[in-house]
């Protein structure tokens, strides 16, 4: 049958041809890029062919001496209808849909991985496959154990470690959340457009100290009222149009 | 005189198919696809295919595109589509096929040649600057071959290959042999004689593939096969022919050789199926003719007695009808085939193939057939009636003064596929027990009339009405399994009123026939607007562009006719002037447009 539509239209031909000049003019660092964004970050990947309906929690709790727990959890309820659909699928838009084994078995190796992380401890993830909503959580020595750990798991590749850099320090009482601003506009190459995919997409960012904020830069971070934790919230989109930045520094009593 | 007439007649048919590429086709092809390149080229003229700015460029690129490209890719429409420029006949058929020997497995097309010098400077084109191209001449024909490609050729046909030699080829030794392994001074000369010998095995391998082209055996091509001319007897755009001993091939992994699996092979042994596709005026029709065995005819038949309960009709509502998929058999007749090929397939398995057998013959004593086939009529529906909003849940945070995360389920509206299945059923003290031990184990909840299915892994188990609700209802004789709740509330008693049920055309359609698909382009399109939008204007045009064109694709069958029985899909396009090929051509040249944009 493919093969009668080949011969009749040549549609098929056209469309394989303008792929492939397409293939040829790719640039191999953001194809290898995104390539390893697609295991590590798979299910964001998996969003971009929603309309962006997921949600990124970082929820940290940091003490006085620079441990603490870290939670990140993608959240892709939202959009578990149109998931459950893809997850059917062999590859949609371009990109191929990793199977429920192979998500499993990439998260576990991430466990692993995380676990072996000197500083690092009690690395759990959790798997919600009916709402689709996946957490990882573990305790950590001192923040900057934290950061080294965070920069193997997700920079096991060269091309990556440009996307990864110390996101936290901490030390006489003083915390920051740093941010280097991404450059996206590799991610121009990819069949969907990026606005689209980032539309609606959430980030929040909770941080949590034993003992109440003093001052902070960043008016964007909300203080709760028991002035113990501060809370950003912004579209992946703004972040993007750098509109915002997750850039703070907060001082503690 | 009308015996000298019939002699002529035979005599020119008789040189027809001598003259035909299909004496070059090896009988063991694994399938075959004849091209009609006049059929096809006269109806590109007719829809002016050279005007198409995709084609324009096309053509222009074709000297970079030719490069690399594989036979399974996308030359054979490349050059079919240009077989002017290529020299390629036009008057006569060319062959596309796939053919898997010990040495080498490849997929080959052959055309004759019209115009010499052209074909010529097509293969100089393909040949010119690949890497690695050894050149060489045989019996009757020259060869070109790099790791991808071979291409054959001679003053009057040209044979491109994509092929590949079987890993395994070489490996094994029939016999017990002593070997005398050479002595090498060092590792790098023991590995350049083996690649050396690798190297003259592989061209031994390409040369075999040609020789069988170019000089075959007469009565080992499928012009002989008679099969094969069954399928060609009438003429078509493309015919797709697979004659099913011929693909028991693949089986040979799993079975071993073919002496344990005689009983298996005589039920595909005169098996054969054939394809005749057509792009008519204003559709494109596939029709499938499959041939079976003796052994199989009885058989099909009895099951083919089937046809769709009336009342399945009273719940299909045809207003915003999408599409749907059914058969109806005789489901008695179906098993017993069924476990029937099953016996002989298991059976034949090497080392545990009795072991199963028994275990079947355990089963089909346990099995209490009459309460069985007394509940499942066999006949089953399933179709799409809607696309629009339902409610739909998710999993979301909320956070409190401090900021503590608290877990919240909020819904929303989504659009998704409003659907419905529909079996016949009877033996309602069956169907009683079985609805009653779903009750028990909390898998459906009993309503009023009907039973609301309870999905066992959700999470909001408890919470049971939550999200998109799934029904169950039974009710004359038919079993519905729906997501419309109006349906099983509403109307499960009288059916949908006459206004909403699916059309005349459509009542016949499925009236006519034991399996049937339909799929409605209009009301697709129309219900999908913002979601198609959402994945992008891109994406969007090409809809909308594919949504001008089309109206609605069928399936119909199946018809039988002694041991051949038919089966036929067809693409439907919308009603007007302009030709079904102008309409693919039109639908290819914008979405060319978008690409380049």
């Amino acid at each position: 049958m493919t093969l009668y539509i080949e011969c009749f239209g040549i549609i098929l031909a056209i469309v394989m041809f303008l792929s492939k000049s397409k293939k040829l003019k790719r640039n191999p660092r953001v194809y290898s890029t995104c390539k390893i964004f697609k295991f590590y970050l798979l299910f964001v990947a998996m969003a971009t062919m929603l309309s962006g309906c997921f949600d990124f929690v970082e929820d940290i709790k940091i003490h006085d001496n620079g441990s603490g727990e870290a939670k990140f959890k993608l959240n892709l309820s939202k959009s578990k209808t149109k998931i459950g659909g893809i997850m059917l699928m062999d590859s949609i838009r371009g990109f191929p849909v990793p199977s429920k084994e192979k998500i499993h078995e990439k998260l576990s190796e991430m466990k692993s991985m995380l676990s072996n992380q000197p500083g690092i401890s009690n690395v759990e993830i959790t798997e919600n496959w009916s709402e689709y909503i996946f957490q990882l959580k573990m305790n950590f020595d001192h923040v900057n154990k934290l950061n080294v750990a965070l920069k193997k798991a997700l920079a096991k590749e060269d091309r990556a470690k440009k996307y990864v850099y110390d996101a936290y320090s901490y030390s006489n009482s003083t915390f920051s959340r740093n941010y280097v601003a991404q450059d996206y506009s590799e991610f121009s190459e990819w069949k969907t457009d990026f606005a689209t995919v980032l539309e609606g997409a959430k980030l929040i960012l909770i941080h949590r100290f034993d003992q109440p904020v003093v001052s902070q830069d960043n008016s964007k971070y909300m203080l709760s009222k028991n002035s113990k934790s501060v809370m950003f919230r912004a579209s992946f989109l703004d972040l993007k149009e750098k509109k915002v930045t997750l850039q703070n520094t907060i001082a503690l009593k | 005189m009308k015996y000298f007439l019939s002699l002529c007649l035979l005599g020119s048919h008789i040189f027809g198919l001598a003259q035909d590429l299909s004496n070059h086709v090896p009988t063991l092809s694994k399938s075959v696809f004849v091209i009609n390149a006049a059929a096809i080229h006269e109806k590109c003229q007719k829809a002016n295919l050279e005007t198409f700015d995709f084609f324009k460029a096309f053509k222009e690129n074709t000297d970079k595109y030719l490069r690399g490209s594989g036979v399974d890719n996308a030359l054979v429409p490349m050059l079919v589509a240009n077989s002017d420029d290529f020299g390629i006949s036009t008057s006569d058929n060319s062959y596309l096929f796939m053919r898997d020997r010990d040495s080498i497995n490849y997929t080959a097309f052959l055309f004759k040649v019209s115009n010499e010098e052209k074909a010529n400077s097509l293969i100089k084109t393909m040949v010119r600057d690949e890497d690695g191209v050894e050149l060489g001449i045989g019996e009757g024909f020259e060869f070109a071959y790099n790791d991808n490609m071979i291409i054959g050729w001679n003053s009057r046909m040209v044979s491109f290959f994509d092929y590949r030699i079987p890993s395994y080829y070489g490996t094994w030794d029939a016999v017990e042999e002593t070997v005398t392994e050479d002595y090498y001074e060092n590792y790098e000369d023991r590995y350049e004689a083996l690649e050396k010998e690798e190297e003259e095995k592989k061209a031994r391998s390409i040369l075999t593939a040609l020789e069988e082209v170019f000089n075959p055996n007469p009565n080992h091509t499928i012009s002989g096969n008679d099969h094969f001319k069954e399928a060609v007897m009438k003429s078509s755009d493309i015919i797709f022919f697979a004659d099913g001993f011929g693909n028991m091939n693949v089986m040979n992994d799993v079975f071993g050789t073919r002496g344990t699996v005689d009983g298996m092979l005589s039920i595909f042994a005169d098996n054969y199926f054939y394809c005749h596709m057509n792009l008519n005026d204003n559709d494109i029709t596939a029709a499938y003719t499959y041939h079976v065995s003796d052994v199989f005819k009885d058989m099909m038949l009895a099951t083919n007695n089937g046809k769709f309960n009336k009342n399945l009709i009273k719940y299909i509502d045809g207003q915003d009808l999408i599409g749907y998929l059914g058969m109806a058999v005789d489901p008695e007749a179906y098993y017993e085939m069924v476990m029937d090929i099953y016996s002989k397939v298991m059976s034949s398995m090497p080392g545990y193939g009795e072991l199963v057998n028994s275990g079947m013959d355990i089963y089909n004593i346990l099995l209490d057939e009459d309460e069985v086939f007394d509940f499942i009529k066999g006949d089953a529906l399933f179709a799409v009636t809607n696309i629009k909003p339902f409610d739909v849940t998710y999993t979301t945070y909320e956070y409190d003064d401090d900021f503590n995360e608290n877990e919240i389920t909020k819904t929303k509206q989504e659009l998704l596929p409003e659907y419905v299945f529909l079996a016949s059923i009877g033996n309602e003290k069956l169907s009683g027990k079985i609805i009653e031990l779903l009750v028990k184990s909390e898998l459906l909840i009993q309503k009023e009339g009907y039973y609301l299915v309870i999905d066992p892994t959700s999470r909001y188990r408890k919470n049971k009405e939550n999200g998109m609700l799934h029904y169950v209802a039974i009710e004359n004789d038919v079993l519905i399994v729906t997501n419309d709740v109006e349906l099983v509330t509403t109307y499960r008693e009288s059916g949908l009123p006459k206004n909403r049920l699916i059309s005349k055309e459509r009542r016949t359609h499925l009236k006519k026939n034991n399996y049937v698909g339909y799929w409605n382009s209009d009301n697709t399109f129309s219900k999908m607007t913002a979601e198609m939008k959402s994945m992008g204007q891109d994406f969007f045009d090409i809809m909308e562009e594919g949504n001008a064109v089309i109206d609605h694709a069928s399936i119909n069958g199946l018809s039988s006719q002694g041991n051949l029985f038919s089966a036929d899909l067809k693409l439907k396009m919308k009603e007007g002037e302009k030709l079904a090929i102008t309409h693919l051509l039109e639908l290819a040249e914008s979405i060319y447009k978008m690409q380049v944009k």
